[in-house]
């Protein structure tokens, strides 16, 4: 192909390349349509954000909840089951086997032997009355 | 450099600069994606499915390297989409029907309509491709990047497609009697 012909051609082309005269109504209706989708998107959006805060404050009170109630740190854990067993060791009180939380704290609290060791866990809850059970019975 | 900021404003500012935006390269995406789908309604949708999507998130748009090339390739998509939907018209025959009933025409209304009609008688890879380089004065490397095709593939398309239409518009123009 010439370069005059293919020179040609383009001219033609580009003269020829008007743009359409685009329907009656297409304006509103394409920005309708954009401006509905877009207030979908953001509502959405902010349903997601509600859930994202929501599932935030979930896991933080659950977070805290374990933090008041649970002895996280390791060297706390290992602290008490080191008395717990000491307690285990020194006291041959019947009240030991087979009794509940309060029962054991009650048992630990009334042996002199281990006065040291009851005083670190009297304060004990109801977890760690289990703790308790738990480590003397291990 | 305005199509840009058009893009800018409507992520700072979000629907309320639609109105510019589709004032500003609505003809221009239909005539493009008329290359596609051969008939100006489904361009037409093709227009509207591309705004919406811009609309859904104008963060791409606006942080897009090149903001019209990228709102091209939008358009090109769903035109594509509407097209594999309706199982596209044949070839051609839109611009066609344009041409024929073009006989009281004034003469270069007459020439517009058979440059089109011969343009709509090109496969739609190589018509998208003029329509870029000649209606949108792209050059190669950006047409390869909204067909998603090599710079040399788009020039061969190019290149086919001129051929093509010089044969085909030979009658219109005594300069193009010269082809090889």
């Amino acid at each position: 192909m010439s370069y005059d012909a293919s020179f040609e051609t383009e001219r033609l082309i580009r003269a020829a390349g008007r743009c359409p005269e685009l329907s009656a109504g297409l304006r509103e209706r394409v920005i309708a349509a954009s401006v509905r989708t877009r207030t979908r998107v953001e509502r959405r959006l902010r349903w997601d954000h509600t859930l994202a805060v929501c599932g935030l404050l979930l896991w933080l009170g659950i977070f805290i909840h374990q933090v008041t109630t649970f002895p996280l740190g390791l060297p706390r854990q290992r602290e008490f089951r080191r008395q717990v067993v000491a307690v285990g060791r020194l006291t041959e009180d019947p009240f030991f086997s087979g009794s509940d939380a309060p029962g054991i704290a009650t048992a630990i609290r009334k042996s002199n032997s281990a006065w040291a060791c009851v005083e670190a866990a009297s304060d004990s809850r109801l977890w760690k009355g289990r703790l308790l059970r738990r480590c003397l019975s291990g | 450099m305005r199509f840009r900021r058009c893009a800018e404003d409507l992520l700072m500012q979000g629907v309320a600069a639609l109105g510019e935006l589709h004032d500003l390269c609505a003809p221009r995406l239909v005539r493009y994606a008329m290359t596609l789908s051969r008939n100006q309604q489904d361009a037409e949708d093709a227009l509207q499915a591309g705004f919406v999507q811009i609309a859904r998130d104008p963060r791409k748009l606006a942080n897009a390297r090149q903001p019209w090339p990228y709102m091209l390739k939008v358009v090109r998509n769903e035109a594509i989409k509407i097209l594999r939907k309706s199982r596209s018209l044949p070839l051609g025959d839109e611009f066609d029907s344009v041409a024929a009933t073009s006989d009281e025409a004034p003469p270069e209304l007459e020439v517009t309509e058979s440059v089109r009609s011969a343009v709509g008688k090109l496969p739609p890879a190589q018509a998208e491709v003029v329509a870029l380089k000649i209606w949108e004065n792209m050059t190669f490397a950006e047409i390869g990047t909204i067909l998603d095709v090599s710079h040399n593939t788009a020039a061969s398309r190019y290149r086919y497609a001129l051929e093509k239409l010089t044969q085909l518009l030979r009658d219109l123009s005594p300069e193009a009697d010269h082809v090889v």
